[in-house]
Parts: C-alpha cells; structure tokens; sequence
C-alpha cells in the first residue's frame, strides 16, 4: 500500500524496530539486531501477517518485563556479538573468551540479564551470561559463592560437616577471596 | 463442566520434578540483596552445569536448594551433555602402580604430574582397611573409573571393587563364586570396560569385568561381572585364533585395553584378541603387525587418539649390548587399508637428544640403558612414555627428543630397575564422566529411569488407547484396570536393570467413559499407595496427550472439540492454551525443545504452537487427511514422521518445511499410526493383528511382527531402545505382548476390564 513507498529504507535490513521497555522508554535498534530477540522476532512476524501495513519503523513492540537499563545492554552486547559460541579450540582463545566475560560486571547485573536474556530467547545471549556467572563462581569456596549470590545456607551445621566430609576432595584447593 | 479457573499467566518454573516434590522447597527463602532465586530454576541449573565437577560437587553444600538441584539426575544429564572447552584435549594423568617384588608391599603411586586429586591414593575402602597386610592393586582403568583388587594376605581370593579415584567414591563387587574362584589364579587376565561416555545413548550406566582363567587350547572359559545383574557369570568362548594362541602371564598379564567397546587382550606372538563383555559370543582377532619380532616380546599395547597401538623395544643388533630400537605400530580400523597394522615409527633410541637434561642424551648414547614403554598419550600421537633408568620420560617420536617428566622417588626401596614392577599404568581423564558413577546418581538415574520409562508408556498407553477404543467400540463404557503383575518381568526381557528397579510393582488405573467425556488419571509415583487421580480437562473425546520427558509436570491435552489445555500436574491447574473450530487430532513434543508443542489440527494441518509467546508460530498443510500420529527422531529431532487418514505414512525436516508447499523427505504408505524406533532407518506402524516394522532405506514394510496370540488391533507399541526388532504393544483387548523377529511372543500382561 502507499505506506511501503513512503518508508525511506525499503531494504530490510537497515529498517528500525521499536521496543518499549517496561519504563516506558523506546528503544529504536535495528532489525537485524531485534531479529537476535526471537520473542520480538515472533511478535513483528505476527504483526506483519495481522497488517500488512504495520511494517518497519512504525511497530513499537512492548517488552514489559525488561527494564531500559537491561536492554541497552543487551542490544550494545548484541552489537559487538562475539564471532562465533562455539567451543574455543584452544587455550588461548578460551582464555580471551573467559576475560570478554569477566566485563559483564556484578552478579546482580547478570541476573538481570540472564532473565532478560530468557524472556527475549535470545539464545547466543544466554549462553554467554550463564557461562559469564558460571566463570564467577568457578573453584570457589561454598561462602565465597553464597555471598556471591545472597543465598542463606539453610543446612544443619552437622550435615554441612557431613558434606564437607563426604566431599573432602572438592573442598581442597579452592581460590582465596 | 467443572473446571478450575486457570491462573492467566503460568510463570515458568520448575524443571526438574522432585525438587518440587520436596514440599519444603515451596517456602521461598527471604530474599537477601539480588538473589539468584529470582531466576527460574531451569535457568539455575544452566548456569551450575557448566561448572567443572569439583565446583558442581562443592555447589552442593550451599543450600538445600541447590544440592537437590545437582543430585538430581538431570542435572547429570545436562553436565554430560554440555561440551565443555577443549574436549580434544581432555587433561589425563599417568598413574603408575609400583610394587617392590621382595616384600610385595610396598605400593606406591606416581601421578606424573602434581594432582591434589590424588593425595588420598592408594584408596581403601573401609570394608577392606581393617584386613592389614592386604594387598592392594589397580587392576585395570577405563575412563576415570579403577578397577581394584584387595587380597587378604597369603590368601588367593581377591575382592574387586570400582572406584573412582576423584570423588572417593566406590562399589564393591560381589565375590567371585566358589567354583569360578578356585581356577583364578593370583594374577588372572583381566579386563574393565564401562560405557559411562555412550550414556545419553544406552540411557544406563554399566561396566564389565572380564576373567580369563585359563587361556589355551581351542576353547576356554571366561567369567564375566555385570554391573546390570550385579552377577558373575561363566561363559565359554571358542577360540577364535587360528593357531595355537597363547595369551602372556605372569609380569606380561597386562589388563586388557578397552577399545571400540571390546577389550582387546594380547597374546605373546604380538596378535590380539577382542571380546565383546556385553555379547560373550562376540569377538575380533588380529594378526600381528609383520615386522613385530616376537622373540623381544611385547613392549605395550595402548590406545592413543582413539586408535590402537603396539611397541616394542628390540635391538639390533642382537645382543645385550646393543642399541635399543623403539618400534610403534597403528591398527588402520578404517580407509583403504582397513585392518591392518603399520609400522608408524621405528628409531634408535640411543639417536635421541633431550635439549633440557644433557646428561640423559649421552647416557642413552653410552650404557645402552634398558628401556621400557610405559604408556602412548591418550591424545597426542606423537608422544609416548618411556621409563628410562628409574625415570619417566616422555619421548617425542617425530622430533626424536627425549625429556624425564619425574624421577621415581626413594630408588633405595627399589634397588634396581629389575625388582621394580610398574604393574599398571593408566591414562586417567579427569571427566565427570566418571563421576555419574557415583552410586547416588547411579541408583537415582537406575530408579528414574525405570520410573520414565513406565511414564512413557502410560503416556503412550493412554493416548493411543483412546484411539483404539474409538474405533472398536464408541458408546461403551470402558474404565479399564491395568495390572501388571510383576514388571520385573519386562526388565528381564530387556535385559536393562533401570527397568528393574524402577518398577518392582506398579499398578495403575486408567479410566475412560465416553458419554461424559474422558477421564484419565496421573498416576502417583509411590507403589505402596496407588492412586488414581482422575480429571475432567475436556466436554470431548480427548485425542491427545504430550508430556515432556524432563518436565513431567506440565501436561498437554487436547480434544476433538478443538481445544487444548496445559496442566499443570502440581497444582492441578488446567490452562487453555489454544482453542479452534477444528478438532485436534494428535499431540507431540521434541525431547529437545520443551517450549514448543506440535499438534496436528483440522484435515492435516500442523501447528507449532510456543509457550514462550503463548501463540502458533508456524502452520503448515502436511495431508489431505486428519494426522493421526506426529513423531519425532530420536536422533535427530528436526526429522518428524507424521501419519495420516489418508494412508501415508510420511518424513519431514524441520528445517525445510515451506508453510504453503510444505515437501516430504520420504512418503510411504501406511495409515493408522507410526513412530520412529531404533534409528534413522526404521519405523514401526500398526496394523490389524500385526506390527509393521517399516524401513526407510528400503522403502517399504521389511517386515510384520505377527502373532495367534494377538487378538485385536495394536494401539501401542514401543520399541526396545537398541535391540532392533524387539517391540512391545499393547492391544485394546488388554494384553501386553513383546515380539521379536523371530517370531517369538511373550505375554507380559493382561488388562482386565471392569464394567464400572
């Protein structure tokens, strides 16, 4: 219909989507980055098939369970996708990998994003973070890993010693801090 | 009608069932600062299963939540599943066992590198600690399990155990019988084999051990332990060789190496002999590699980068004095060559440097030192171990470079390389593999299987049931009792003992009336207290049920009347999820996907409708009639066989399904319902008094399960998960049948009817 001539950027892969957090911020991104989010993907398919004339710039597609500061996030990380998640060949690149993830700061930021990440089925995105909070708690003491996620052990202390003792070989060794 | 008001929005929650059978896990913790609770427990156990064993295993101890999150065997599964970083170098220790031959005691264990792991070695287990003077030994290793041996001192009976040397964790093996034991001598033949890195195929667990008593002649016995049966058993095996084969004793009875699922023993003339421990009558035999000079003996057969291995240390020329020469062979298994050996390296090891200890190249060089093959690097091929003048070196045979890894301490309790036995060395990776041998996943996965697999198939029973009862008889009343009165019985059948334990007496009830609609039941777990639970999701005649194997919660029903509703079995909650003016006729989900439902609707449409937007994704025509049965690969989830009213049976990919010309990978014609068993070649459809096994590769039915004994029209099979052509079914006159291509056919149970 007319509105397709009137639309500056007939290809689609230069056209914006937009998405409105649940503080009501507009987020204007690509497509090709939106197309990542396969629940954005799935809700645009539909309006597509419902109205022909809803395409590109004029969808605002809610997302009210994300917060604007989780997407901004999110869609700055999609940008600078790593090339691939496949399993690193070797050690360097594993090594590099692991200090890519160690930036996505605090646990509390990556639960964010993990949730996030999980409502929007974003698969590569997941991925990352839980291997992000995974590299966190990697080889570190039962407390450390506690505090890490404000989590109350809620054992006895004789069944704590019991597993300390069954499991004596997990406990040897683990990071200091 | 009554129904429940259904709670709008189903937050997705639990994924793993007994967590949530745990009644005390349903009071939520008080939140402190961000807490990981927020997150959905599906989420939780992404993150841990990607830890390494020792923090999964020290994850444990952090909460009630979380250790029942990690012991459960789904968890287990996930871990397997999850590749890790760098699999093609999974990090191996050498382990060497050292026994000084005059006092036969005094033990020691080298691991070649620095392992915390390994402090607690030589482990004991309790039972055996208190018999001092016992001698302890490794027998043999496979994956990252040992198998061991403690004996009573100066006595002949051993008692074996498994143990995994990470997790201290161990199981001890029954004693040999009286009989068997008496023809085992102090040093028998012997061979560990377990399939713990195929589990995700064999859904179980097991190893094997293997004697050889007696190896000569044309005929001899071997006396297997199976872990399935918890049983030794005797078995005869004719000699495979074709000469007189003699397998070494003595200092040369090394334990056999576990290869392509047989252990592969070596006789004293350099050939090889494999026995499959699952099938005794299975075997190979190789000859020797041609340049193999037997008169030097074998040095060490190994197998590294998955292929099987040979050396030997011989000199030439002859005489004591002469330079060692270090030979390596590879068995080509594939390609051109195809079983046959070749002689891959052959160098003077007195021609070998080593750049870091100088004195190691011109010792080589002068005393013309007795060398020993230790042991080939699991991964690298072009590394083998050496032990040189009580040392382990590793020596490089490409650039031809020698360099000591450790020296053996203490050399004044072993006065000379002669009186120093490396008895065993073992390549042992550090996996958690072996860690799903630890008993208390191993019993649960025993149990949880059992207890899956009678959940599949109920699933099935019920959903095909209705089928069945529709066509034969639509207005009759039929609440039908299914008793099964001993379900060991199906285990022994199978041969499987997850089916075994699981299920040592199930009773369960299904129920049906279709004047007031359907009614089904969800049956408790607990045998003692049978429950019958019966609901009333639907006005109609209920076509279908799904239930997702890992979220046995979450229920999917549909009716003819078009709709469909997820239940949550917990809560007893019934959630409309999808409603159309056509009737629905089947239901499927993928194992691997648990957010998306296939279901057929209409004449031959099929739908994939997703939980996450609560919405139909894709629709697209597959038949010109109604779809009766929507099945997925086991292999390969993106292939589906679907079957329809209007007699074909057809293959899709996923992948390629166009919405408005959707095109079949394979069409056969077949109506009624089919499935896919065994794998990609096979699958199985029912017919009037029959089971058609269908292949696809031949196009066409290969062959019909048939039988006197059956009555009536099958309306559930399912097929033994390896055994191909083994399948059982059910039909709607009660009986429960297994049938096999030999025509066989077991009576497995009988349903009784009560008019109600």
């Amino acid at each position: 219909m007319s509105n397709t001539s009137e639309n500056p950027n007939p290809s689609s892969s230069s056209a914006k989507i937009t998405l409105k957090t649940s503080d009501n911020e507009l987020f204007e991104v690509e497509e090709a980055v939106a197309m990542k989010f396969c629940t954005v993907k799935q809700y645009f398919e539909d309006e597509k098939d419902n109205d022909v004339a809803a395409r590109g710039s004029s969808t605002v597609i809610p997302l009210p369970n994300v917060h604007s500061a989780v997407l901004a996030r999110l869609i700055s990380y999609c940008k600078k996708l790593p090339q691939s998640n496949a399993v690193a060949d070797n050690h360097e690149e594993e090594e590099t990998k692991k200090k890519e993830r160690k930036q996505y700061g605090t646990p509390g930021d990556l639960v964010d994003l993990i949730s996030a990440a999980n409502y929007l089925d974003f698969k590569e995105g997941l991925e990352f973070f839980n291997q992000a909070l995974a590299d966190h708690i990697q080889n570190k003491s039962v407390e450390y890993v506690r505090k890490f996620f404000g989590i109350k052990g809620d054992f006895e202390p004789h069944e704590e010693e019991k597993y300390r003792e069954e499991y004596a070989w997990a406990f040897e060794g683990v990071d200091e801090d | 009608m009554e129904m429940r008001k259904v709670k709008k929005h189903l937050r997705r929650r639990s994924s793993v069932i007994s967590y949530y059978e745990n009644s005390d896990v349903h009071k939520r913790r008080k939140r402190t600062a961000t807490a990981i609770d927020d997150l959905p427990i599906d989420l939780v156990l992404e993150i841990l299963h990607r830890l390494d064993l020792k923090s999964a295993t020290l994850c444990k101890s952090v909460s009630k939540e979380w250790c029942s999150v990690i012991t459960h065997p789904f968890f287990a599964r996930c871990f397997v599943n999850y590749s890790r970083p760098i699999v093609d170098h999974w990090p191996f220790t050498l382990l060497l066992q050292c026994t000084n031959q005059r006092t036969k005691n005094g033990h020691l264990l080298l691991p070649l590198e620095e392992e915390p792991y390994f402090k607690s070695l030589p482990y004991i287990p309790p039972m055996y600690q208190e018999q001092r003077h016992s001698e302890f030994n490794i027998q043999a290793s496979c994956h990252d399990l040992f198998l061991c041996s403690a004996s009573a001192f100066q006595r002949s009976t051993f008692f074996y155990y498994v143990i995994n040397p990470i997790t201290r964790q161990w199981t001890a093996l029954p004693p040999l019988p009286d009989q068997y034991a008496a023809s085992v001598g102090r040093r028998p033949r012997i061979g560990f084999i377990c399939n713990s890195c195929d589990i995700l195929l064999h859904h179980q667990l097991s190893f094997r051990v293997m004697l050889i008593p007696e190896f000569e002649g044309m005929s001899f016995k071997v006396y297997i332990f199976s872990s399935d049966t918890s049983k030794w058993s005797e078995s005869l095996v004719l000699c495979p060789a074709p000469q007189r084969f003699q397998l070494g004793s003595g200092s040369f009875a090394f334990p056999a190496v576990p290869y392509n699922g047989l252990l592969f023993w070596c006789s004293r003339n350099g050939s090889l002999v494999g026995f499959d421990p699952y099938n005794s009558g299975c075997y190979r035999f190789f000859q020797m590699p041609l340049e193999l000079d037997i008169s030097y003996g074998i040095g060490r057969l190994g197998v590294s980068h998955g292929a099987l291995r040979i050396s030997q240390i011989s000199r030439i020329p002859y005489g004591y004095f002469s330079d060692p020469v270090l030979c390596v062979w590879e068995f080509k298994d594939k390609g051109e060559e195809g079983g046959k050996w070749c002689l891959e390296h052959q160098l003077y090891v007195n021609q070998m440097v080593s750049e870091k200890s100088p004195w190691l190249t011109k010792f080589v060089v002068k005393r013309h030192p007795i060398v020993r093959v230790l042991a080939f690097h699991p991964n690298d091929r072009d590394i083998i171990y050496l032990m040189i003048h009580l040392k382990v070196v590793s020596c490089n045979l490409r650039r031809k470079t020698l360099e000591v890894v450790r020296d053996l301490p203490d050399p004044h309790s072993f006065t000379d390389d002669k009186n120093l036995t490396i008895a065993v060395s073992h390549e042992l990776a550090h996996l958690w593999l072996g860690n799903l041998v630890t008993m208390e996943w191993w019993s649960h996965l025993w149990f949880n299987e059992g207890f899956a697999t009678w959940w599949n198939i109920w699933t099935l029973f019920l959903l095909k049931t209705n089928d069945g009862l529709r066509m034969d008889a639509p207005e009759q009343l039929h609440p039908i009792e299914v008793e099964v009165p001993r379900a060991c019985s199906i285990g022994e059948l199978f041969d499987s003992i997850s089916y075994k334990k699981g299920s040592s007496y199930i009773k369960r009830y299904a129920g049906k009336n279709s004047k007031t609609g359907d009614l089904w039941g969800v049956l408790s777990e607990n045998s003692d207290d049978d429950r019958l639970y019966l609901y009333h999701p639907h006005a109609g005649t209920i076509s279908g049920i799904s239930m997702h194997q890992h979220y046995l919660e979450k229920i999917f029903t549909s009716c003819n009347l078009g709709f469909i509703r997820l239940m949550d079995a917990e809560k007893e909650i019934f959630d409309l999820v999808y409603s159309s003016e056509n009737p629905i006729c089947s239901l499927s989900q993928r194992s691997d996907d648990v957010k998306c439902l296939y279901f057929s609707e209409g004449y031959g449409r099929l739908n994939i409708w997703d939980e996450r937007v609560r919405k139909c994704s894709t629709q697209s025509k597959l038949h010109a009639h109604r779809i009766n049965s929507i099945d997925f690969n086991s292999q390969n989830y993106n292939i589906m066989a679907t079957s329809s009213s209007d007699g074909t049976a057809t293959i899709w990919d996923l992948r390629s399904i166009k919405v408005d010309q959707p095109r079949p990978l394979e069409e056969v014609g077949h109506d009624i319902t089919v499935g896919w068993e065994w794998d990609d070649s096979y699958i199985i459809g029912n017919m009037v008094r029959g089971v058609d096994v269908i292949s696809l590769t031949q196009k066409g039915t290969i062959f019909t399960l048939q039988s006197p004994h059956m009555s009536a029209v099958p309306i559930w099979f399912d097929a033994h998960p390896y055994n191909v052509g083994m399948v059982a079914e059910a039909t709607n006159s009660g009986q429960f049948n297994v049938l096999q291509t030999d025509e066989k056919l077991f009576l497995l149970g009988r349903v009784t009817r009560n008019v109600d």
